[in-house]
């Protein structure tokens, strides 16, 4: 992927990835990672802004012998992620309109 | 190197960094490698290094801690932002005024510095001239050729102060035009600045 992923839209898909159920870091790291390219150390600190920001809260949950702690969406995320899928829409149209070659004078 | 001695490092390498912030980074981390050892994957081709993947954690909470607004030392330090904003926020007209006028009053100086050299030089030669002539005027009867020399001199020096002081009575003049001239160039500037605003 040659498009970088600038922090509100790593923030996006973080809490979107987080809308088909909680996840522990792990598991939410492959979520992103099956769509797009980051490194396994990108979604740390923002999974603890994110916490800080209260869009995530966490919970802990043993299994398989040991702790996991879950990432869930709060209402204030779920709002945010209204907001970012917006704004998204917007940017996808204008650059679609640019690029798509629809832009006309 | 072994899930231990990487999560050892990265606490080592997280140093600096807050109780809780440093609890929470290597919570996490405990948790995550703990999961690529069951999913057998390698912990350092994953996260790289432990220093690496500690920069990586301090500079998000540095910028983190940037960016709340808190109390203390942080909003002692956005007074001192402030003040040197309000500093380069004030009108650029002001400071740029006062060094113009500093630098204006240094060359007029400088200009009267040299014409009163002149004026001097001027009233040292025809002085020097005048002596000379007198000084001649008794070399006359004892040595008549060394005093028409001397007196020739004296006259020469005197009309040379002359030709100074009429040089430095142009040099005024000139001198009077060009610091009016600056002044002039000076407020016009002034004046687009203010047109331009």
């Amino acid at each position: 992927m040659i498009y970088q992923l600038g922090a509100p839209l790593l923030d996006a898909c973080v809490l979107a990835a987080l809308t088909p159920g909680d996840a522990y870091g792990y598991v939410l790291t492959k979520r992103v990672q099956g769509v797009v390219d980051i490194s396994e150390s990108t979604l740390y600190p923002v999974l603890r802004r994110l916490q800080k920001d209260n869009l995530l809260l966490t919970y802990d949950q043993p299994e398989a012998g040991r702790n996991r702690r879950y990432y869930s969406l709060t209402d204030y995320g779920r709002e945010k992620l209204a907001y970012y899928r917006r704004e998204w829409e917007s940017y996808k149209k204008g650059i679609d309109t640019l690029l798509g070659g629809e832009m006309h004078e | 190197m072994s899930r231990e001695e990487y999560l050892d490092a990265l606490r080592k390498h997280l140093g600096k960094l807050p109780t809780d912030e440093k609890d929470s980074a290597m919570q996490y981390y405990i948790e995550y490698t703990e999961e690529l050892v069951a999913n057998g994957e390698d912990i350092e081709e994953k996260l790289g290094s432990p220093k690496d993947l500690a920069n990586s954690i301090l500079s998000e909470a540095a910028i983190r801690k940037m960016e709340e607004p808190e109390k203390g030392i942080k909003s002692r330090m956005d007074g001192v932002w402030l003040g040197i904003l309000a500093i380069f926020a004030l009108p650029i007209g002001l400071p740029l005024a006062i060094a113009a006028a500093v630098i204006v009053f240094a060359i007029i100086i400088v200009i009267f510095a040299v014409l009163l050299c002149l004026v001097l030089a001027a009233f040292v030669t025809g002085l020097g001239g005048v002596v000379g002539v007198f000084a001649a005027f008794t070399a006359w009867f004892s040595a008549p050729m060394t005093g028409m020399v001397a007196t020739g001199a004296g006259i020469f020096l005197i009309g040379f102060g002359i030709l100074i002081m009429l040089l430095v009575t142009k040099l005024w003049g000139a001198a009077f035009r060009l610091i009016g001239r600056l002044l002039r160039r000076i407020t016009d500037r002034k004046r687009t600045d203010r047109e331009v605003h």
